[in-house]
């Protein structure tokens, strides 16, 4: 008779088998996924997901549909009369972002989790699985952005509008929201994880010589979510001269500036790595993305390749720039009426505009290139801070965490 | 001579050389380090060099750009170089031709000496032709033993030796019309045992062999001084560039007298030549040992070689792998002939190791001089290499360490600040024997060890040693004999005429346990001869084989065997002989198996306390397994299980006895017959046997997955900790792997439930282990349904 424990294993090995077998056995794993999301124990669900490697050679798109299905929350389903329980459920819904953590991608990393492989595999299916996440959890956070019940001084988020080739998207987020794909502070692991293997993949595809405009497009159009913006421009910094046309329409966009400086700001802080010594091979490949040297940039090093460049990207960019003052970057309906917000916001379109020029760009030939630094007037530092302030709480938690890992990387 | 050309004119040496520092200055400089450091250099085989010439022509020397003297025991050599950035071997190349003319003059001239001296090119740029085809050739020149052989062994069909054949034409060719005559065989063979084709990459920016010139030369400067090492090499360089201008000449006393007076203070290199020399007597005697033809005819290996020499451009330790017989040892002496023309190895074997360590060895060898500085002599070529054979078979501690100590001494040598490497540590192993292996290798120093398949011949090698040896002509209609005629061991004892000696031609044979029974009977007593020889000779080798058998590889003395016995084993290359200490020892380590298995078989009644009597050696276990395996072929599963079960009553008893019995029944190529044999066997007492059947299965019919290794190495793991973690999804030996799950699958109704969590580990690892699409998944696949949906069920049941 075989203990609780044993059973599990035997099980989950049966299973692994199951799945392994996608290739030979595709129809019958398809109707065993099915069935297990239908019935299964979360034990076979979780399972499922983490065997991901046979199941997206053979069966992507099955896979994906089972992964939406069994990670998606949907709040339909819950409808219950009793107040109480859909309280607590709306409670977790709101906090999870509408994602269930079923696959561990604690602590967050491009390698947790199916996604890089997927997208490596099948670009297609892990588009469509990134941008499904992403685009719920951002969806979630809109409603409990505005829910009084969640968040007592409720907000009304506002699109940030961009023009991409094929027409005018909106993406929805804050400075928050943005920083997904760097950190899940705030966020859903498995979101960041998720996040971070576009960004990876974004590189890789144009390191392999894809044209940036298709691929930004093609993982915009689809997204909701500003992080994925995020990612784009991230990729940009990685291969600026080759990503001027299609990062464009990202740099005309003054919202993209306040949460991508916000983003640079939160970069240059120390990264927190919890519990280093539990997980030395996921901080191994997190700090050795860290440690690139295009993590250190932000957008008005960006700036300068337009400044610089020929005609139609630096026309079009310094329009843009020029309307900065006009076109302020409300992130939420209520800063449009609060004075003090749009006075900084003022300022701070100002301050952009009068330090991203020319005469604040240092150029060298570095080879057959142009090597292009900023470096801005020394007058007072534009109001970041002010604009972006870090959350007090944000910041508290910072603090401990980084109290937490000195204090267990010294054995203290 | 009937060639019209006009001799190459003596000029003024100040007009030989160019201005700046040139490419020949650089080699001119490797040899000047060299012979500073009395360490080996490229070309030639143990000697110091005595003297370095440049520029010779006025001295008589049709290849005149360098010329190394160098003393040996026996006299003096001399290498004659012309230096080129570049060369192409055709036809019609006329710096070619002009080359090979210098070459000829020199091969002709009344003071070459053929056997000790020697000519050639070194050259700048890299060619894969020259490294693979060219290099290989001249190897095969030197360590045939007639042109006939050599001749033979161009001949054969196998990847590249079109090239090579091309490039003895070329040869041939050219030596002919310098002639004027056709050259005989003998002496185009003889030209080409002379000829060096060394490759010196000083041309490139981030040379190699300038990092290892000047990391060699580092140890010949005071600890305050090291980081002077480069500029003493810049030193050099200026020195031969002066001499390439004048003619000049260098000897060891002129070029320190020059150092010293420069500022460098220099400490004396040792003279290893002695020592050396007895190192290569002993790889000559490991050499010796190891058979590499069938019936006579040097199979080539070259789809083995080739694939070997590829992994050996990146591997710092490779680790050649196989089943037993297949010809790991053969392939082995043939990269250590190939070696020979960049200069000495150290060469090691499982069966002639002693002592406590390196230094005890050391004195077993005569060795005067330390392991360091032998390392240094050696480290001149261009790939210093170490070459152990059958490292996995040394079961001695003191054995082991004198293995480690080696190594840990290659890889304090072996890494040069740019971050390259040098040396290369090439060893042979049976893979069944891998993982316990690297549990007391030192392998860490050197990273991922490079594990190379040995394959059994190919379709190509086998039909070649059956026209080559017409009597084995039927071996191509017996399909029941695939499985051992691949195995040059086993084909070699096929091709034994005695095999033959049946009214039926070939015996029944299909399993190594039926070839080796047929070795008994028909070759080793002499069936159809002299019965009461024949008799005497079986007798004799269980006679060697109960005195070798505590500690199996050691040679023995066999004073109680007849002389004529033992001559007569000798001669049928059964037994080798070491005359200089009169002992003798099975000529392969497969004849030792086959003979301790009888032995073993002697001693059926009570094995364990045989066991018990000899100590146990690790060594046996194959030995053991082959009497499991001969038990089971012949039919006495009653014996087989009896002694399994006597095995496992004595506590004292190590359980890899236990499991060696156990895991013969999956050792054959009639495993499936096998097993339903023990079958019962196997499922009494709830399947015990079979679980443990599996669960062996997965632990030592495995080989550790190295790709794991840079992610383990990440994790901080310790050597000792890295084992269980590259076994934990271990790569499986399909060979048992394949026959085992056909046999489970062939009859899935009549397991006991028992089984199924043992199966299902199992099953995980064959279908994360194998390709797509591949035989059995499907099935596994199934069975998992069938499995999940009956424990699912169950677990209903249990709740309801």
């Amino acid at each position: 008779m075989m203990n609780y424990e044993a059973q599990r294993a035997y099980q989950k090995r049966l299973r692994k088998v199951i799945f392994h077998s996608a290739d030979v056995l595709p129809v019958e794993v398809t109707a065993y996924l099915k069935e297990i999301a239908a019935h299964g124990s979360v034990h076979a669900i979780e399972e499922a997901l983490e065997t991901y490697r046979p199941l997206v050679d053979h069966l992507a798109k099955d896979y994906v549909d089972f992964a939406l299905e069994m990670l998606v929350m949907n709040p339909e389903e819950q409808d219950t009369r009793d107040i109480l329980r859909r309280s607590s459920f709306l409670r977790s819904y709101y906090d999870d972002f509408g994602i269930r953590e079923r696959i561990n991608c604690s602590p967050p990393a491009h390698i947790q989790g199916p996604f890089l492989y997927l997208l490596r595999q099948n670009e297609r299916e892990g588009l469509r699985l990134v941008q499904s996440l992403t685009n719920k959890a951002v969806a979630v956070w809109r409603q409990r952005e505005q829910d009084l019940y969640y968040r007592p001084r409720s907000r009304t988020p506002l699109p940030i509008g961009i023009t991409l080739p094929s027409g005018a998207h909106e993406f929805w987020g804050d400075e928050r929201v943005y920083y997904w794909f760097r950190s899940s502070l705030g966020g859903q692991a498995i979101v960041t994880s998720a996040l971070m293997a576009l960004e990876v993949w974004l590189e890789e595809q144009i390191a392999a010589e894809g044209d940036p405009t298709t691929l930004f497009e093609q993982v915009l159009v689809g997204s909701t979510c500003v992080a994925v913006v995020g990612c784009c421009l991230s990729a940009a910094y990685a291969y600026p001269a080759r990503c001027l046309q299609a990062a464009l329409p990202l740099v005309c966009s003054p919202a993209v500036w306040r949460l991508d400086l916000a983003r640079a700001e939160q970069d240059r802080r120390p990264p927190v790595y919890w519990l280093p010594h539990d997980y030395p091979l996921i901080y191994a490949a997190r700090s050795e993305r860290d440690q690139r040297p295009y993590r250190a940039h932000a957008l008005p090093f960006l700036a300068g390749y337009y400044l610089f460049a020929d005609e139609p990207p630096h026309t079009s960019f310094e329009l843009a720039l020029g309307q900065f003052s006009e076109n302020l970057p409300f992130l939420f309906q209520e800063e449009r009426g609060d004075p003090a917000t749009v006075t900084t916001l003022e300022e701070w379109a100002e301050q952009i505009q009068a330090s991203v020029k020319r005469a604040n760009y240092r150029t060298r030939q570095m080879g057959d290139q142009i090597e292009i630094q900023f470096d801005p007037p020394a007058s007072p530092p534009p109001q970041e801070e002010a604009a972006n302030p870090a959350p007090a709480d944000q910041l508290r938690w910072r603090q401990a965490a980084q109290w937490a890992q000195h204090t267990l990387r010294d054995g203290k | 001579m009937g060639r019209s050309r006009t001799s190459k004119k003596v000029a003024n040496p100040y007009s030989t050389g160019g201005g700046g520092p040139d490419y020949e200055d650089y080699v001119g400089a490797y040899y000047l380090a060299m012979m500073l450091l009395r360490a080996v250099p490229r070309g030639q085989n143990i000697a110091a060099v005595r003297e370095i010439q440049f520029q010779s022509l006025y001295r008589d020397e049709p290849l005149d750009d360098l010329i190394v003297r160098s003393s040996l025991s026996q006299g003096e050599m001399k290498l004659a170089l012309q230096i080129k950035r570049d060369l192409t071997f055709g036809e019609k190349d006329d710096t070619f031709d002009d080359v090979m003319y210098a070459c000829w003059v020199t091969f002709t001239a009344a003071s070459f000496v053929r056997g000790f001296d020697r000519f050639g090119i070194a050259l700048g740029l890299y060619s894969k032709n020259i490294d693979e085809y060219y290099k290989t050739t001249l190897a095969w020149a030197r360590t045939s033993t007639t042109a006939a052989d050599f001749f033979l062994r161009l001949s054969q069909k196998g990847p590249g030796h079109q090239t090579q054949r091309h490039f003895v034409e070329l040869i041939r060719k050219k030596l002919d019309k310098y002639a004027g005559v056709k050259i005989p065989d003998d002496d185009l063979w003889h030209f080409l045992r002379a000829m060096v084709l060394l490759q010196f990459d000083f041309q490139q920016d981030d040379s190699r062999d300038q990092a290892y010139t000047i990391d060699l030369l580092s140890h010949a400067l005071p600890p305050e001084q090291k980081t002077m090492a480069s500029d003493l090499f810049q030193r050099l360089v200026a020195y031969a560039a002066r001499a390439n201008r004048t003619g000049g000449s260098f000897n060891l006393e002129t070029l320190t007298e020059q150092l010293i007076g420069d500022g460098y203070s220099l400490l004396p290199a040792p003279d290893c030549r002695r020592d050396l020399e007895r190192l290569e007597e002993h790889a000559n005697f490991i050499l010796r040992d190891i058979r590499a033809d069938i019936g006579g005819l040097m199979l080539n290996r070259a789809q083995a070689l080739t694939s070997i020499q590829e992994h050996m451009h990146t591997a710092s330790l490779l680790e050649l792998v196989g089943a037993p017989g297949v010809g790991k040892s053969a392939i082995l002496k043939a990269l250590i002939e190939q070696h020979e023309g960049d200069g000495p190895a150290i060469v090691l074997a499982w069966d002639r190791l002693s002592g406590t360590g390196w230094n005890s060895f050391a004195q077993v060898l005569q060795l005067s001089q330390p392991l360091h500085e032998l390392l240094l002599a050696i480290s001149g070529s261009t790939s210093p290499r170490v070459f152990i054979d059958g490292v996995d078979r040394i079961t001695d501690g003191g054995a082991r360490k004198v293995v480690n100590d080696l190594l840990r001494s290659i890889a304090e040598l072996s890494f040069v600040r740019t971050g390259s490497r040098r040396w290369t540590v090439i060893l042979s192993a049976r893979v069944e024997n891998l993982a316990d292996l690297h549990s007391w290798l030192d392998w860490r120093t050197f990273g991922q060890p490079d594990i190379v398949q040995v394959d059994e011949l190919t379709e190509e090698e086998f039909h070649l040693v059956v026209e080559h040896r017409s009597h084995l002509r039927p071996l191509l209609f017996l399909p029941h004999l695939e499985p051992i005629a691949r195995n040059p061991f086993l084909l070699r004892v096929l091709d034994d005429r005695r095999m033959l000696a049946g009214p039926d031609g070939f015996p029944p044979i299909a399993t190594e346990i039926e070839v080796s029974e047929a070795w008994w009977e028909r070759l080793v007593s002499l069936a159809g001869g002299d019965a009461v020889l024949g008799r005497a000779r079986q007798q004799a080798l269980l006679t060697v084989g109960k005195q070798c058998i505590p500690s199996p590889g050691r040679w023995i003395p066999c004073e109680h065997v007849s002389a004529n016995v033992l001559l007569s084993l000798e001669s049928d290359g059964i037994l080798l002989r070491d005359s200089g200490r009169d002992v003798y020892r099975l000529s392969h380590d497969v004849l030792q198996d086959w003979v301790f298995y009888r032995v073993l078989d002697q001693q059926r009644e009570d094995l364990p306390a045989y066991l018990q009597e000899i100590h146990q050696p690790l060594g046996l276990l194959r030995a053991v397994q082959l009497l499991g395996t001969f038990l089971l072929e012949r039919q006495e599963t009653s014996t087989w299980a009896r002694l399994m079960q006597e095995v496992e009553r004595v506590a004292s008893l190590a359980p890899k006895w236990r499991q060696a019995l156990l895991i013969a029944s999956i050792r054959s190529p009639r495993a499936r017959e096998l097993l339903d044999q023990v079958k019962l066997f196997l499922l009494q007492n709830h399947a015990q046997h079979l679980i443990e059947l599996l669960t062996l299965v997965q632990t030592i019919e495995v080989t550790p997955d190295y790709s794991l290794l840079p992610v383990i190495e990440k994790l901080g793991k310790e050597q000792g900790d890295q084992l269980p973690l590259l076994l934990s999804r271990p790569i499986p030996n399909w060979q048992s792997w394949v026959p085992l799950v056909g046999w489970f699958l062939a009859q899935t109704e009549t397991w006991p439930s028992e089984v199924r969590v043992e199966m299902a580990r199992l099953m995980e690892l064959w279908q994360q282990q194998t390709p797509y699409d591949w035989i059995y998944r499907k099935e596994l696949g199934a069975l998992a349904f069938q499995w999940l949906v009956e424990e699912e069920r169950r677990e209903r049941d249990d709740e309801l």
